[in-house]
């Protein structure tokens, strides 16, 4: 039986990005990585959160520099959308790494 | 929470959320039934413009009743060509289908007259499983299912053609309906308040 490096491990948990580590910033940004830009009605219909809940997880990750809002044209008509940003696709990208990474090295997995 | 959320699964929810209302189901009903209409008052080019005049219309509920309750979302690059490749593929299909219609009632050969519905109806069957697999949205497969039942049953159970049409086109609407008023029930308008908690 081998037995996982413990500083391979550490590094691995520690070093995972906060912000994303939060299920439901972690929903928004899959449906936005999965997107060129969607509205935050798209969003809150399809993550299910509050209105407020949304709200406060955009706004966290658009300080992270991970989302941003854009103006964009619906109809000729100004409409508003988010977006994720290149930081943002890397900072996912990494998190997705750095878990999968972690779990593997789990004792047992 | 975080291992269960996998992005192929978010992929394919939001692609289905373009399926999600109905409106193509009732296209595709109407498309159905405009057939049953052409060839039962004998207006071919009724079809043509109904399905247009349809066509049309769902372009505009999507953008009026659709997209202010279930969100809006711009496709990735890749996507969005694959979705317009598809779309353009259905018309040419469609307009293929009536094109043939057309000329076949006069110029078919004798030995296709037992067979004419039948093969014209079943090939439209096919095309709908296709479409399903293409989008998949299972569903369609039922449609596919039900249109050919609709075809074996003016070619064997002596059922009037244009009720090989009007039947499985009846459903498809009915069904589509359905699915266009559970829509609208499960999403009902965000108010203003709501929105401008994002805005």
């Amino acid at each position: 039986m081998s037995y996982p490096d413990p500083e391979n491990l550490d590094n691995h948990i520690t070093g995972i990005d906060r912000i994303i580590h939060e299920p439901a910033r972690y929903l928004i940004m899959a449906y936005l990585s999965v997107a060129e830009s969607a509205d935050a009605i798209f969003l809150q219909r399809q993550t299910g959160l509050t209105w407020g809940n949304l709200s406060s997880h955009l706004s966290k990750l658009e300080s992270a520099g991970y989302v941003a809002v854009i103006k964009d044209y619906l109809d000729k008509k100004p409409h508003t959308m988010l977006q994720m940003t290149e930081k943002g696709q890397k900072a996912f990208h990494n998190y997705r790494e750095r878990m999968k990474q972690a779990l593997e090295e789990l004792p047992g997995t | 929470m975080q291992e269960n959320i996998d992005l192929k699964q978010i992929t394919k929810k939001v692609y289905m959320s373009y399926f999600q209302d109905g409106l193509w189901d009732i296209l595709l009903g109407i498309y159905l039934i405009g057939w049953g209409i052409s060839i039962w008052q004998d207006l071919v080019a009724v079809m043509g413009g109904m399905w247009v005049a349809i066509y049309f219309a769902v372009l505009g509920l999507k953008r009026v009743v659709i997209y202010p309750r279930s969100g809006y979302i711009k496709l990735n690059e890749a996507r969005k060509q694959q979705m317009k490749m598809v779309l353009l593929g259905v018309v040419l299909l469609l307009l293929g289908f009536a094109v043939f219609g057309i000329f076949a009632f006069n110029t078919r050969p004798a030995w296709l007259d037992d067979y004419f519905m039948f093969l014209l109806i079943t090939m439209m069957a096919v095309v709908i499983a296709v479409l399903g697999y293409w989008w998949r949205v299972t569903r369609w497969y039922v449609y596919s299912l039900i249109t050919f039942a609709g075809a074996v049953g003016q070619q064997w159970l002596n059922m009037p053609v244009e009720l090989g049409f009007f039947i499985p086109g009846g459903i498809i609407v009915v069904y589509g309906i359905g699915l266009f008023i559970g829509f609208l029930r499960k999403y009902p308008k965000p108010n203003r308040e709501e929105q401008d908690v994002i805005s």
